[in-house]
């Protein structure tokens, strides 16, 4: 597996919730592949300053209590987070960090019970959406498929018709699932903001960036994520 | 002051929990029964003398928080300490 030891260093921090999980596998990955220390972020944090990027990782932020995300989206932190994102900073939120996003208003839509009801844990396959246009799909190339593990009870993408017609519109539609394992609305997996610079999904790339880990699709992601800023 | 949040999934947006209670009671014998829908309910109590401002408070913390507007109604009701 390649490393990206020529990276100039950057600056990422992720942000940690009482229940937030899976940032010590993001921090795994980005030291391994692409050599860069990631700096973890209190949620009683009010300000941070020279970020370059920052991401919102996966699991139970607050026990996932009322709705997944929602006591995590009203932290101390958040403020500064809605800082950060109005001026256009870089945002890749992870799962439960995905539901931040949703919940902060940062991404339109919410993200409810898997229609099964049942919490799926699997490797899944992504294509890239072809609605619209965005960097990720020019990053990734349009309809390329990739695969990554999801791991959620609450990961059914909802909006309505005129929300959805409206991020079809706006080339916000990033990951579509080729085959929906939770019932999402127009089999949405990720979308990001209007600017392209907020990324919210559902599955992990972090779990799948070593051949070991039954694939490295998830590199792409992280790559794509630091062409944003790098 | 006392309310009572009623938070439900808006009539276009799926319950599957309502759906598979329903299904399951249909199943052992409820030939009647058409539907289940399933809501969330929350009592908050409120330090306040005035009950207009209690009211207008618990409607913030119904819509803001206890409720998603894009998924989800809810109501406000005034209950007995």
């Amino acid at each position: 597996m390649t490393t990206h030891a020529s990276l100039p260093k950057a600056k990422i921090g992720i942000l940690t919730f009482p229940g937030s999980n899976c940032e010590p596998d993001c921090e795994w990955v980005f030291k391994k592949y692409f050599n860069i220390d990631i700096t973890p972020i209190w949620h009683h944090e009010r300000s941070f300053s020279n970020l370059q990027a920052l991401i919102i990782p996966g699991g139970f932020s607050f026990g996932d209590y009322l709705r997944g995300g929602h006591l995590a989206s009203v932290s101390p932190c958040m403020e500064a987070v809605r800082e950060f994102a109005n001026k256009g900073g870089p945002i890749l939120g992870i799962c439960n960090g995905f539901q931040i996003l949703t919940e902060s208003k940062l991404l339109p839509g919410i993200l409810l019970p898997n229609l099964s009801k049942r919490f799926v844990c699997k490797p899944v396959d992504l294509r890239v959406s072809s609605d619209g246009s965005n960097i990720y799909q020019s990053l990734l190339g349009k309809e390329s498929t990739l695969s990554l593990p999801i791991a959620h009870g609450e990961g059914r993408y909802y909006i309505d018709d005129v929300g959805l017609r409206q991020i079809r519109d706006q080339g916000q539609i990033v990951f579509k699932y080729c085959d929906n394992p939770n019932g999402s609305v127009d089999d949405i997996a990720g979308i990001c903001s209007e600017n392209g610079k907020v990324l919210g999904l559902m599955p992990h790339p972090e779990r799948a960036c070593d051949p070991l880990l039954k694939g490295a699709d998830g590199i792409r992601v992280f790559e794509a994520f630091l062409a944003n800023f790098l | 002051m006392d309310f009572e949040i009623i938070v439900q999934p808006k009539k276009e947006v799926l319950d599957p929990e309502g759906r598979t209670i329903t299904e399951t009671l249909q199943r052992i014998g409820f030939s009647n029964l058409e539907k289940v829908e399933v809501s969330k309910r929350y009592v908050i109590s409120l330090e306040h003398s005035d009950l207009a401002e209690a009211e207008k408070e618990a409607r913030v913390i119904a819509s803001a928080h206890l409720s998603n507007p894009v998924a989800e109604t809810y109501e406000v009701h005034r209950v007995e300490s």
